[in-house]
Order: structure tokens, then sequence, then C-alpha cells
């Protein structure tokens, strides 16, 4: 579970944040759909290196040092993709990708996780959270509901012929 | 003997009756298709889509409107079962005149014309041509509020308009279905008209590899989900096309 706000909020807030850190990143992507999941972030280091970067709920900081470390090992093999697509990003694939979790609480079972990844993946507090980052998003649209609050029902009819294990977004 | 499916068209769509040409004159489909400017993921949607309907025995024509970066957009090349024809402009007027002159060629014109156009010209005037249209959507919360508001505002001007709607850059079938029906909920709550659902496509590896190559997603791996659901999205335009949708 991630902090969801305004898109473009969201993203003038991490751009300043990447921007001052010790080893300033620059932000590629936001809300980068991942490895089963969005990823809230993709930066570029100044040694042309990709960074996930990850931005857990309060609580959660233990599962995404777990998720940065599955999400930079599932983007790294796509890097060469990514450049053909934009050379001007400035990445460079043989650096790889890392992850980076920025969290307002940091856990000693966090730091020993982040330890044991040997570098993959970094931890960064971060201050309380802005109003931006902490408002709430749905990942889904809202469901469209009528004068009593029931379900609209919609002549429209969307149609596929898939199910989810079709869609082999990890291929 | 097998016969492709371009002969046997003129049963299925209604004919001109004192048409010059005789029955053999039946009127070609035209299908607009919203691209932004630029929008390099789109074209490659939408040339892909192109791909699958002339693969299935449609013969079909793409116009690529003449912006400056037309040749960066759309890939170099076409299969041979498609034809492109560059215009000279972008404006909803220069694509129209075109689209109708192709769909009304004496001899072998093609059964389908796919027209793509700006986003932000489909409400201008000079437009009102556009019978039948593919509107191309993310679920991302501002495109769908800007997709939805332009669906609405398009289906109030015209009241003959089909409006089709495929959700691309999604990852799971739930957003997609979420997507679209709050787009028709939006629809038919402010026109009273429905939305004609033409799927979806995920977003994934097997797009960027398309797009990178500039090649078709049913040749890099035909069994991909990104693959067969544009081959159902070009079965469902086919379907309509063969009962009449585009008709000039």
């Amino acid at each position: 579970m991630r902090d969801r706000a305004a898109p473009g909020a969201r993203a003038a807030d991490l751009r300043a944040i990447l921007g001052r850190l010790e080893d300033p990143l620059e932000l590629l992507a936001e809300d980068v759909l991942g490895l089963e999941s969005r990823i809230d972030a993709v930066a570029r280091d100044r040694r042309g290196g990709a960074v996930v970067v990850l931005r857990p709920a309060v609580g959660a900081g233990l599962e995404a040092v777990a998720d940065a470390l599955a999400q930079a090992r599932w983007l790294e093999p796509r890097l060469p993709d990514w450049l053909k697509l934009a050379p001007d990003l400035g990445l460079r694939p043989e650096r790889g990708a890392r992850g980076l979790v920025l969290s307002n609480e940091i856990s000693p079972r966090m730091r020993a996780a982040a330890a044991a990844t040997q570098g993959r993946v970094e931890l960064q507090r971060m201050e309380a959270p802005t109003a931006a980052w902490a408002a709430p998003a749905a990942s889904l649209p809202p469901r469209a509901l009528g004068p009593a609050g029931e379900p609209v029902r919609l002549r429209s009819v969307f149609r596929t012929a898939l199910q989810d294990g079709d869609l082999d977004l990890r291929t | 003997m097998a016969r492709n499916l371009e002969e046997v068209l003129h049963y299925f769509l209604e004919e001109e009756p004192h048409s010059p040409e005789g029955p053999a004159a039946q009127r070609a489909g035209i299908l607009a298709v919203s691209v932004p400017p630029g929008d390099l993921l789109r074209a490659t949607l939408v040339w892909n889509l192109a791909v699958e309907v002339a693969g299935s025995g449609i013969s079909t024509c793409l116009l690529v409107p003449g912006a400056s970066d037309a040749h960066t957009l759309w890939p170099p090349a076409d299969p041979g079962d498609l034809q492109r024809l560059e215009v000279a402009g972008s404006g909803p007027e220069e694509l129209g005149r075109a689209a109708a002159e192709v769909a009304a060629k004496p001899g072998r014109r093609p059964a389908l014309v796919w027209v793509p156009i700006p986003t932000g010209v489909l409400l201008e005037a000079g437009a009102e041509w556009i019978r039948w249209l593919l509107l191309l959507t993310t679920p991302r919360p501002r495109d769908l509020a800007r997709s939805s508001e332009l669906a609405a505002r398009l289906l109030t001007r015209s009241p003959a308009l089909r409006l089709g709607v495929l959700v691309h850059g999604v990852a799971r079938i739930r957003q997609a279905r979420a997507a679209f029906e709050s787009l028709a909920a939006t629809v038919e709550a402010r026109t009273g008209r429905s939305v004609w659902s033409y799927g979806l496509a995920p977003e994934g590896l097997d797009l960027y590899r398309a797009l990178a190559g500039r090649s078709h997603l049913s040749g890099l791996r035909p069994e991909g989900g990104a693959a067969r659901a544009l081959r159902d999205a070009a079965r469902w335009i086919r379907e309509d096309l063969l009962q009449g949708f585009g008709g000039a």
C-alpha cells in the first residue's frame, strides 16, 4: 500500500525531494507499471543508473524494501528498450537498476533487510509527508452511483475475451 | 474455393440504389481514431490495429496526417495488405476530404479507411463528417476525465456518431473495465447515448518492443496478451464495418 496523491502535485513534490538528496536523482517517469504493481517513480542517478523509487505508506516499509528489490530486478533488462525509446533520458543500462525507499519511519528490520541486498536497495528518511503525498487517490476510477447510492446500470458494455493471466505483463 | 472477405463484403453492406457503378459500388467505411500529436504509443497501437484488420482480409488504407513528425511517428513500412496514404495537412476538413476521396475512389477502393486525427481538433468545425470514432484512453484519472468530456461533447454534437473506446495502458482487466464504465457512465448520464467497447491493450514489454522496433505485435509474439487484445479489437471493428458503420 502506497500513498497516493494528485499526479501533478506528486511529481513536483517528488522531483524536489529527489533533487535534494545527497546523491541527487532526476525524475524520469512517475507511476510506472512495474512487476504486478505500480512503481511510484523511476529516476536516474548522476552516473546513468536507473533507480526505482518507492514511497510506502506508514507500516509498509519492510514490504517496500522487498518490492524495490523485485522492481529493480524487473526493470534492469528493460533498460535497453527504454534507451531505444528515449535516448535523451541519459540512462546507461550497463549501470543497472537499484531501489530507493523513501520513508518517514525506518525500522531496524528495514535497515537489516536493505543491508542484505548489498546496495541494491537504499533507504532514505523523509520528513513528515506533505499534503500532496498524504492525499489519497484510488487506483481504479470510482464506480458510478445513482441518486440512492446504488450502482448505475449501464447500457454500454465492456468487452474483452481475455483474463488477467492472458495479459502476460511480466514477459 | 475460399474467397477473400473483401470480395463478399458487398453482400453485407448497404448499397446505393442508383450508384453509377452498380452493385459493386458499396461504400467504404471511414474510421477516425484519436491520436494526439506526437503520441508514439497511440500511433503504434493504431498502426497495429490497422495491420490486424488488413490481415483479416479487409482491404485497408491508413491515412497519415502530414505533420512534421509523421515520419518518426508512424512505422516506416507497412505489410503488403495495408495501404498508406499521406495527407498534406492534419486539419479536420483536409482529413475528411482525403478520406472521402479514398473511400469513393473508382476501381479498387479500400473497404476501410483509417483516419488518425489529432484529438484536439475533434470538436472543431470541419470534423462533423466523423460518423465512427475510436477513442483511445488510459485509465489514468486525468486522461479518463478528458476522454469522458470529449466523448460526451462529441455525442452531443453528432447524433449519428458511433463512438468506440479502447482502454490502453492497463495492468488488469478490472482496471480496463472500471475505466470504460466510468467513461460510459459520464456519457450516458449527459447524453443518454451508449459507447461501444473495443476492449483493451495491456501495457507491457511487447508493446514497447513493437514501438522500439517499429514492428507488428502479432509478428513479435502472436500469442502474447497485447497481440491477442488487438486481434479482438480488430475483430470487433471488422464486425462493425460489416454492419455498415462508418459508411461515407
